[in-house]
């Protein structure tokens, strides 16, 4: 029995989000979502459409603005479940449909693990790629210092450490005419009312006073590399 | 306040430096606040007679109530943490203590854990944090520079917060804390393939162009602060990718002025050359694979 390509859905901010449209055409059709994030001349949705996403779609409202990082995952866990729900004839119900979410880990990394406690499907962190391997996911980490495998059925949320190497096979590769355009969805259309997300504002950290990392100083780096290590931090120069 | 709990990642019983560190700012905010200072620690096994020691560290790091929570799931290895072996574990300690402020180290595993513990209860998170006594109240913060985000010190809410290796510097408690055992249970849909470890390769951007070609692997230029990138300054900062996300590591004369995580002073090329040169066998090698 043919296993069914799972649903991929790579989670696009900025251009920057843009590598893992290719990492989610290696395991199945993607649609990329951008959720609070206005529309640019520069669409980078748009560039996920060319990349080669078969759906693009955004939701931009006033009631998105200022929302922090719980409020933006129940957005997108309803859009989530809302594409999931509209796959073409013939594909298996909702439920029991494979799907995986590419999130980035720029910056706080939050929205990724968060979007997966909505859904209620596992997450795993620090991803560098992930393959299609007899139905599962085969997934690598960067566990500390060392790269690691991990394998499992979806449902799934990744969240991605993009790295150079990965940006550059989304510049590359053949590019494809997109035959759609990027679709607007309104929250009204996911059940969700302006109140409930902008009860989130006050959960958001505002710009204040400027903070400054005031470095450890350690005085034998020796000393540094061993407690780096004993962190699992300490990274490892091959062949040393 | 009443309640800090404080999540201490370890290594066959040895506290990890930077959960030390995070327990320690727990410790100090607790005194401060009138709170008290929950850890929780994973443990593959109940201890047994002699298996004090973790216990004993942790009350000598300022912990008030230690949870040690035993499972199979949780095995031995700090970084093979993901939340579906060690969520059950966090979700129990959280709902035991109903914290109003939760630290974690921002580690892998930390950042694995942290943001999902937070949206599970619906807590506001920061990630690489500052917590800390300013003035008398609670400062909340993460980030750095313009991009500074601070949340209320008064708050009616929980926060979960991750704090950097090497921000805080550790603290001694009484050196007595209460224990609670409990079982908890965890199971992943999504398993380690054996025999497929490997070092991960080393990237680093340093943000002084001169720096690039000392450096004994590939490295890229950083986006830097102007007083950072002037060919005049007399320390780098070389900035590693990580489990955790980046590190930064200033090495030079005035290092301790820079905005990094770890700073070491003295000359530019020997720090170089004695962190990132060839070591002894053994030391900071792939680990090997223990598995049950």
């Amino acid at each position: 029995m043919n296993e069914l390509k799972p649903m991929v859905f790579a989670l696009i901010e900025d251009a920057r989000d843009l590598p893992l449209v290719s990492m989610g055409l290696a395991l199945g059709n993607v649609v990329a979502l951008s959720v609070g994030t206005p529309p640019e001349a520069d669409d980078p949705l748009a560039r996920a459409l060319v990349l080669g996403a078969t759906r693009a779609a955004r939701s931009w409202e006033p009631a998105l603005t200022g929302i922090d990082y719980l409020g933006v995952a129940h957005v997108l866990a309803c859009a989530v479940r809302q594409l999931a729900d509209k796959q073409p004839p013939g594909a298996e119900p909702a439920a029991v449909s494979p799907v995986v979410v590419l999130a980035s880990d720029r910056g706080r990394g939050a929205v990724g693990p968060a979007l997966a406690e909505r859904l209620a499907v596992p997450h795993l962190g620090a991803v560098r790629s992930a393959t299609m391997e007899d139905g599962q996911i085969v997934v690598t980490r960067l566990c500390g210092t060392e790269l690691r495998r991990f394998a499992g059925k979806p449902p799934v949320v990744l969240v991605c450490a993009l790295g150079g190497e990965v940006a550059a096979a989304a510049s590359a590769g053949d590019a494809v005419a997109p035959t759609r355009g990027v679709e607007l969805f309104d929250l009204a259309a996911l059940q969700i009312t302006a109140p409930e997300l902008q009860y989130r504002r006050r959960f958001r950290p505002v710009p204040g006073a400027a903070s400054k990392r005031r470095p450890h100083l350690v005085s034998n780096v020796e000393v540094l590399s061993d407690r780096l290590a004993r962190d699992g931090l300490w990274p490892v120069p091959e062949g040393g | 306040m009443a309640n800090i709990l404080c999540f201490v990642e370890h290594e066959s019983g040895e506290p990890t430096p930077s959960s030390l560190e995070t327990l320690g700012q727990a410790r100090r905010l607790g005194s401060f606040l009138g709170a008290t200072v929950f850890v929780a620690v994973t443990l593959d096994r109940a201890p047994g007679y002699g298996d004090d020691d973790v216990l004993a560290k942790l009350a000598a790091g300022g912990a008030d109530k230690v949870l040690l929570l035993v499972g199979e799931a949780f095995g031995t290895d700090p970084l093979a943490a993901t939340w579906e072996t060690h969520g059950t574990a966090i979700a129990t300690a959280w709902d035991l203590c109903q914290p109003a402020l939760a630290l974690l180290p921002a580690t892998g595993a930390g950042r694995e854990l942290a943001a999902r513990a937070a949206a599970r209860v619906g807590a506001a998170f920061l990630h690489e944090a500052f917590v800390e006594i300013r003035d008398g109240a609670l400062f909340l913060a993460e980030g750095v520079g313009d991009a500074t985000r601070v949340l209320p010190g008064d708050l009616d809410f929980p926060v979960v917060a991750t704090l950097p290796p090497g921000r805080y510097a550790s603290a001694a408690g009484d050196e007595e804390a209460e224990v609670e055992v409990l079982q908890t249970s965890g199971a992943a849909r999504f398993s380690e393939l054996d025999g497929t470890r490997s070092a991960a390769p080393l990237r680093a951007r340093v943000v002084l162009p001169s720096a690039l070609a000392s450096l004994p692997f590939p490295a890229s230029l950083a986006a830097a602060d102007r007083a950072q990138a002037a060919e005049d300054t007399t320390f780098i900062v070389v900035e590693l990718t990580t489990g955790k996300g980046p590190l930064l590591i200033a090495l030079g004369q005035g290092a301790a002025a820079a905005n990094a995580d770890f700073a070491a002073d003295g000359p530019v090329p020997e720090l170089i050359s004695r962190l990132f040169g060839p070591r002894p066998a053994g030391r900071g090698r792939v680990r090997p694979e223990r598995r049950p």
